[in-house]
């Protein structure tokens, strides 16, 4: 297993105070935590605070400086309270749950064990409070005030029982903490407490427009789907998947089937055939319209800002994992046009260009990878080093060569069967002969020789030693649930979150308002007066974090900017759904007024 | 701006960083060497005794002298098999038993070795185009990527060159493979080192 370099124990931790602390506090959707008690002790000397919310001063009633640490369960929650109290936030964070999934990450949990605090304390055979019990205390919280004093006492009991919990689990954890590494996790979950306290500036109007002609509109855009993909939608307004079979069929389609023959629908299904088709994007998202009414349930708070908790480390490989239906970025792509800068600002959208390739390429140390990514465009250069296309070849001049060799690079980093990529090149109108695309892997293992030993060795590593881990110490157990295409693909993906993590921290750090993350991009926003200025920062924060990733190997990025009344926009993805949607309510928009004017 | 959020603006966090060696992150950085951490070495099992596919391999032949070494095989055709024949029962065999081929390391595109036995002229002096054919694509692929193709008409190799951009072929690291080594692993079960051999008594009828 992957062992830490020190033994710490409590009184050997390197700080003068060591708090384990927690915020009771109400959260409505969308909106900033409102605190409602905090209780905190001081582990070395055995104090103890406990402060109702009224009791709370402008100042943090502790050291929040680089002498204390502070531990906590999920920490970017409590930090949410800091600058709602107007606090600064520690300096230093332990946060146990982190250390816990890292210790766990990639395995099946043990029967009764997930990764609560009650999870935690079960897994390491630690008394915890009843489930029903603290179910019971939350709902109390969440009803709001005021409060029985007897209410406000078991409140700040039951807020001090997770306080004493955390201290007995960060007891037995200690010993295993890998404390450098485990900090920088935890100045992460600072730095996502901020990004969850900004929030994603939306347009409400248009948001709220929407919402109120959604039962107008649902079966003009059933209409407009079915029109265009062969009448799937039943008279009932069911999904018929006989309908949408002759459809895919007629398209040549294929799709993945269940044991029993039927198609399988399930969304992360259409996720993944949109990414190959993505002729599947429209229906796809008005599936998800119809299923459960997305749209309702994306939370904006009163400041009108999409806010959600980020569920930081909580895939596999790191990266966050927000609420597909509460987070603007998580459903279907066409929601980010309800991104809008509020008057005087300006929303930037920036991603590192094509983050994994260049991973691949610097920690591999493949000469011709690197290459390829420095060229500026990595998939005409691989195209040329293969022989695929002349010298003098460009993407305008070669732009079908080379998308084969891009979805051939692309695919690989996931492991593609060469049946997948014949499949993917079919879709694009590419030569789809399997032949070809055992071609173009065959070139790529070529070209790529020192990437392919390399992830290759790595994978072995993880087979032989039970573990692979990032640059920054997040590590993926191996069992034998592991798949070996999720183990080749871990060190591209989970160094990426890394490098996002590390570049978040030093953007909020530095003062940018850097309103959430995606995937491997952040969205800022600034004033417009000062954006251009907020950008470059931004930009050289992301450069820097992607050279310690990768020992000194930037990353580029690219960045869209836009300015209020614009409205942000994924062109490829979301714009035709965005068209159809806008143009269906203001359809309804006119009847409603014809009718009220008849 | 609502309120709101230009009051949050204003109150922005101040957040202080650690600077110590301690927990930076570039102190912190775990080498991703998994190969050298790993330390997976793949073995060199079976080294086929073998011609280039024609007209569907591209190969390359070792420059060094050291992976070239005259023997003497018998072909049984029948079973598409090669046998090495040892040097001291070499003499006691009639000359049309066996013929003297060079066996010459190579290498496919894909990373696959094997000996490749490029003849002689005959035990009677007699050469053919076929065999200088090999034998000058040998040569030339001792330098660039090459390909052989049958021509039927002309009863030798067609040589084809690829383009000079492809990346140079990863030998097989010398000191764990000499010639030796692949020598001992192609004659596995391929050589005739008495005459006893089953080979030789099926061929000369004893048994």
């Amino acid at each position: 297993m992957f062992a830490p370099d020190h033994d710490y124990t409590l009184e050997t931790l390197p700080f003068d105070e060591v708090w384990a602390y927690d915020f009771e506090f109400i959260a409505t959707p969308g909106n900033r935590p409102g605190p409602v008690c905090l209780v905190a002790h001081e582990l070395k000397s055995g104090r103890e605070l406990r402060l109702w919310q009224d009791q709370f001063g402008p100042w943090p009633p502790f050291d929040v400086g680089p002498k204390s640490l502070f531990v906590a369960f999920y920490a970017s929650a409590e930090v949410g309270c800091h600058p709602v109290l107007g606090w600064q936030p520690p300096t230093c964070i332990l946060d146990l749950f982190t250390e816990f999934r890292n210790s766990l990450n990639g395995l099946r949990l043990p029967e009764g064990v997930n990764y609560s605090l009650i999870g935690a304390l079960i897994a390491h055979g630690l008394e915890h409070l009843d489930v029903s019990e603290k179910e019971d205390m939350r709902a109390l919280i969440l009803r709001g005030g005021p409060w029985t004093s007897q209410e406000r006492q078991a409140i700040l009991d039951y807020c001090a029982s997770d306080v004493i919990a955390l201290r007995r689990l960060l007891l037995a954890m200690l010993p295993n903490i890998d404390l450098g590494r485990a900090l920088l996790r935890g100045r992460y979950m600072r730095a996502a407490g901020c990004m969850e306290n900004y929030g994603i500036p939306i347009d409400v109007d248009t948001l709220t427009e929407w919402r109120a002609n959604w039962l107008d509109i649902q079966d003009d855009l059933i209409a407009g789907i079915n029109a265009d993909y062969g009448g799937v939608y039943d008279e009932n307004r069911s999904f018929s998947q006989q309908r949408f079979r002759d459809w895919l069929e007629a398209q040549e389609i294929p799709w993945p089937l269940l044991e029993d023959g039927h198609l399988d629908l399930e969304d992360d299904t259409f996720r993944e055939m949109e990414r190959v088709y993505p002729i599947i994007a429209p229906l796809r998202a008005v599936r998800n319209m119809l299923a459960d009414f997305r749209l309702g349930k994306i939370t904006v708070g009163k400041d009108a800002r999409n806010r959600t908790i980020l569920s930081a480390f909580r895939s596999t490989t790191g990266r966050n994992q927000p609420s597909n239906d509460r987070y603007v970025f998580g459903p279907t792509a066409f929601y980010r046009g309800l991104i809008k800068p509020e008057p005087g600002d300006s929303v930037a959208y920036i991603d590192y260009e094509q983050q994994e390739f260049a991973i691949a390429a610097a920690l591999s140390g493949d000469r011709n990878m690197r290459d390829a990514y420095l060229s500026g465009d990595p998939y005409l250069a691989f195209a040329k080093q293969a022989g695929g296309i002349p010298e003098w070849g460009t993407k305008r001049s070669h732009g079908t060569d080379r998308e084969g060799f891009k979805q051939t690079a692309l695919g690989v980093q996931y492991g593609m069967s060469a049946y997948g990529l014949a499949a993917k090149l079919k879709a694009l109108g590419l030569d789809g002969s399997l032949a070809n695309a055992r071609n173009l892997l065959r070139m790529h293992r070529e070209q790529f020789r020192e990437f392919w030993r390399w992830n290759t060795g790595a994978v072995n590593f993880a087979m032989l030693n039970g573990y692979l881990v990032t640059t920054l110490g997040w590590v993926v157990h191996v069992d034998r649930h592991t798949r070996h295409r999720s183990l080749a693909n871990f060190l591209m993906q989970a160094n990426g979150a890394e490098m996002l993590r590390l570049a978040c921290c030093l953007m909020v750090e530095a003062g940018l308002e850097v309103c959430g993350p995606i995937h491997d991009a952040v969205l800022l926003c600034a004033p417009v007066a000062r954006m251009d200025e907020d950008l470059a920062l931004a930009r050289k924060l992301m450069g820097d974090a992607s050279k310690v990733i990768l020992n000194g190997f930037e990353v580029r990025t690219e960045a869209v900017t836009v300015n209020y009344p614009d409205r942000y926009m994924d062109e490829k993805r979301g714009r035709a759904m965005w068209d159809r949607v806008t143009a269906l309510v203001a359809k309804a928009r006119e009847r409603k007024q014809a009718a009220m004017g008849g | 701006m609502t309120d709101e959020a230009k009051e949050a603006r204003d109150r922005k966090p101040t957040l202080t960083v650690v600077t110590s060696n301690e927990f930076d992150p570039d102190a912190l950085r775990i080498n991703q060497d998994f190969v050298k951490k790993a330390g997976v070495t793949k073995l060199i099992t079976t080294v086929p005794m073998r011609k280039p596919t024609s007209g569907q391999m591209w190969f390359r032949t070792h420059p060094d002298d050291e992976y070239r070494l005259a023997v003497a095989l018998i072909e049984l055709k029948d079973e598409r098999e090669l046998y090495i024949v040892s040097p001291v029962i070499v003499r006691e065999l009639p000359l049309t038993m066996f013929y003297i081929a060079t066996l010459q390391l190579s290498i496919s595109r894909q990373g696959n070795v094997f000996l490749w036995p490029l003849r002689h002229a005959s035990n009677d002096g007699k050469d053919n185009t076929a065999w200088i054919s090999a034998r000058d694509a040998a040569v030339r692929a001792r330098t660039r990527w090459t390909q052989i193709g049958w021509n039927p008409q002309n009863r030798a190799y067609d040589i084809e060159h690829a383009p000079a951009n492809i990346p140079e072929p990863e030998w097989p690291d010398p000191q764990k493979y000499p010639m030796a080594k692949f020598l001992e692993i192609a004659a596995k079960d391929r050589l005739i080192k008495s005459v006893d051999h089953p080979v030789l008594q099926s061929l000369t009828g004893t048994v």
